[in-house]
């Protein structure tokens, strides 16, 4: 109550204690604005909102004829596809031979670090090498988000994102790993982000960057060759 | 979930760690409906006390530690069990009966204000995440001292005057639709 005097203070108080209304009223003031300032725990409901959302059970389809339906007219799409459609240098093929998720690299070098982080990142690749990239992406992303200067757990969140076939975020986030080269996963970062570019229909930025791996020499130089033979 | 003991759920519930939280849903939610649906609750009931018995838990964990000596799976339970009495309870207005449920399932007095505490505060943020952007935005930045004339400039360059005006309409509109809402009648009763 800053803006009351003394007097004007004493006045309220008296106030508040006969005015049952009132002090309900400011009761429930107060009540609203510390509601809103749980930010915390708007997020946390959103956060399980998500996940229990996003756990929906598949459909599966109940007809025992439409399976071997379905399966003819996909071998016959894809007959059609190589014999016609299909041409050497498809971007998409490329991706698919070239890619291979990066090994996991956890090891105990690690634990010099806190126990709770030690267990959260041991989990992390636990997940990773089952292999559940939903569940590693989930807990690398946990991981980066409280510490941005963890490359490793970006890097490893791009390639459990590019495992998901979530292209676009995992574009982000390798395209953010290229722009320091002072990390571990520099080099990496490049390769994955040059074939995510390929995925995803860019294939100017891809040329580019397979350049960047011949000419700075980066890992991967030989098969960067061998795609943009391909592509050209 | 062999590898996630009761600390490192709590540590997660904690640090709203999304892959822990994933886990205990899938883990745990499933016993949580079989309770909810056999005390005649939908599945969408059972989302609802699920979630609230977690932000429950955080809201402990924010003022003290949890000490879990047997599983917390058994904790968990607990607290839904405890959630769904209440909320049947609270429709057919059987305070007694509730009290009966809460002896029943040993709730710390600690839980008990909280979960009285959660279901307003709910209840105010569900009409809070109904305003405009402009206002929730407008609001929160009041509410964290930040000054005015930094919160015209994040606005878009608008007057003072405007901001003072729109947080006075904001905040009226919020409360207006918190007591219009038929839920706040009965904890105004309380």
């Amino acid at each position: 109550m800053g803006d009351l005097s003394a007097e004007e203070s004493t006045a309220f108080e008296k106030l508040m204690e006969t005015d049952t209304e009132l002090k309900a009223e400011l009761n429930l003031g107060k009540e609203i604005n510390e509601a809103i300032l749980e930010s915390d725990i708007m997020n946390l409901r959103h956060t399980m909102s998500e996940i229990m959302n996003k756990k929906q059970k598949p459909v599966f389809i109940k007809n025992p004829f439409l399976w071997p339906a379905t399966a003819a007219v996909f071998i016959l799409a894809m007959i059609i596809n190589t014999l016609f459609i299909s041409s050497p240098a498809d971007k998409n093929d490329i991706f698919k031979k070239y890619y291979k998720a990066y090994p996991s690299v956890y090891s105990s070098r690690s634990s010099q670090k806190q126990l709770r982080d030690q267990q959260c990142l041991r989990i992390a690749f636990e997940q990773y090498e089952k292999p559940d990239f939903e569940s590693a992406g989930l807990l690398f992303k946990e991981m980066w988000i409280k510490d941005s200067t963890n490359n490793m757990a970006k890097f490893y969140l791009s390639i459990a994102l590019i495992e998901q076939n979530k292209m676009n975020e995992a574009e982000k986030y390798l395209n953010e790993l290229t722009l320091n080269k002072q990390h571990l996963f520099y080099e990496q970062s490049v390769w994955y982000l040059a074939l995510v570019y390929l995925n995803n229909n860019k294939p100017d930025e891809a040329e580019r960057l397979l350049n960047k791996i011949i000419s700075e020499n980066l890992s991967n130089k030989t098969r960067a060759k061998q795609i943009l033979k391909s592509l050209n | 979930m062999e590898s996630l003991n009761n600390e490192l759920i709590i540590e997660g519930i904690r640090s709203q760690n999304p892959y822990i939280l994933n886990q205990i849903y899938t883990n745990y939610f499933p016993e949580i409906r079989k309770f909810i649906i056999d005390n005649n609750g939908t599945i969408q009931d059972a989302k609802d006390i699920f979630q609230e018995a977690i932000i429950i838990i955080y809201r402990k964990l924010k003022v003290e530690n949890i000490v879990i000596t047997k599983s917390f799976n058994l904790y968990l339970i607990g607290v839904c069990r405890y959630l769904w009495y209440r909320q049947v309870a609270f429709v057919k207005n059987e305070s007694e009966q509730l009290n009966h449920f809460a002896e029943y399932e040993r709730l710390p007095e600690f839980e008990i204000d909280e979960v009285e505490k959660n279901d307003k505060y709910k209840l105010y943020q569900f009409h809070f995440k109904q305003l405009g952007i402009d206002c929730q935005k407008i609001l929160e930045m009041f509410l964290n001292n930040v000054p005015i004339k930094e919160i015209a400039r994040k606005m878009g360059n608008t007057s003072e005057n405007y901001i003072k005006s729109r947080k006075y309409k904001c905040k009226e509109q919020l409360v207006n639709n918190i007591k219009n809402d038929p839920r706040f009648a009965k904890y105004e009763k309380k």
